[in-house]
């Protein structure tokens, strides 16, 4: 499994849990999905996405960030610079 | 930190557009409602309904502007949307919330509340459980129901 194929698969996996929480298909959360994007990505589905992606990556967010990796090109940074990708 | 982490039921949330509808709907089951108390830590109108035999509810409806319930109204209209407890001590009550494997996330770190003579409320989300609201202080007060 190259590199390339694990950052899919993470992706992948990442636009899965998005589009569970916010029950829309998994092809509109695009890489530029974020709330702006997205109306169902409200404030408290952000906190229900990231608490879902927890539980995806087994990670654990600071409460900050919670409300702030509101994206998910700020999502997939934070996975990347946690060595997840 | 007593048992159930320091806390005890103290009131159910119900967001509403507007108020008149509910209030003839609680009052018609037996509802005491105290006039409007607006809350500008938050930018909502509240009313505090009492029944002698069933939970007390807040009544929460969008002041003008911007809101917390602009979201959760947007989704279907009136609903209960936390549930609030009250606690001794709020920093003991979340350490014993926060203990194990349970999440719980601030939502809306702690600000005085003017409908519970300004004692401090905060909201946190419980993951597999929901929103919650906790106020500091027991016996907290409500001004106007029983004056």
């Amino acid at each position: 499994v190259t590199n390339d194929q694990k950052t899919a698969g993470i992706s992948e996996r990442l636009r899965k849990v998005i589009a569970v929480v916010l029950g829309v298909e998994p092809g509109r959360v695009t890489d530029d999905a974020s709330p702006v994007t997205l109306k169902t990505w409200d404030s408290l589905k952000q906190m229900h996405i990231m608490l879902a992606l927890e539980e995806e990556f087994s990670v654990r967010f600071e409460d900050d960030q919670i409300h702030e990796l509101a994206s998910v090109a700020k999502i997939d940074d934070e996975l990347r610079k946690r060595g997840i990708v | 930190m007593s048992a159930g982490f320091g806390l005890t039921f103290h009131h159910l949330g119900l967001a509403v557009e507007t108020a008149e509808p509910a209030e003839s709907f609680l009052s018609g089951l037996g509802y005491t409602i105290a006039p409007a108390v607006y809350d500008r830590h938050q930018n909502v109108n509240l009313r505090w309904a009492e029944h002698v035999s069933m939970p007390a509810v807040e009544i929460i409806t969008p002041a003008t502007g911007p809101g917390p319930l602009d979201e959760i109204l947007k989704r279907g209209g009136a609903m209960i949307y936390h549930i609030c407890f009250a606690t001794e001590n709020l920093v003991r009550s979340l350490e014993a919330l926060r203990a194990g494997e349970r999440r719980v996330v601030c939502v809306v770190a702690p600000k005085p509340a003017p409908l519970f003579s300004d004692r401090p409320v905060g909201f946190y989300l419980v993951k597999g459980f929901g929103l919650i609201e906790i106020v500091e202080g027991a016996g907290t007060p409500v001004p106007g129901l029983h004056s």
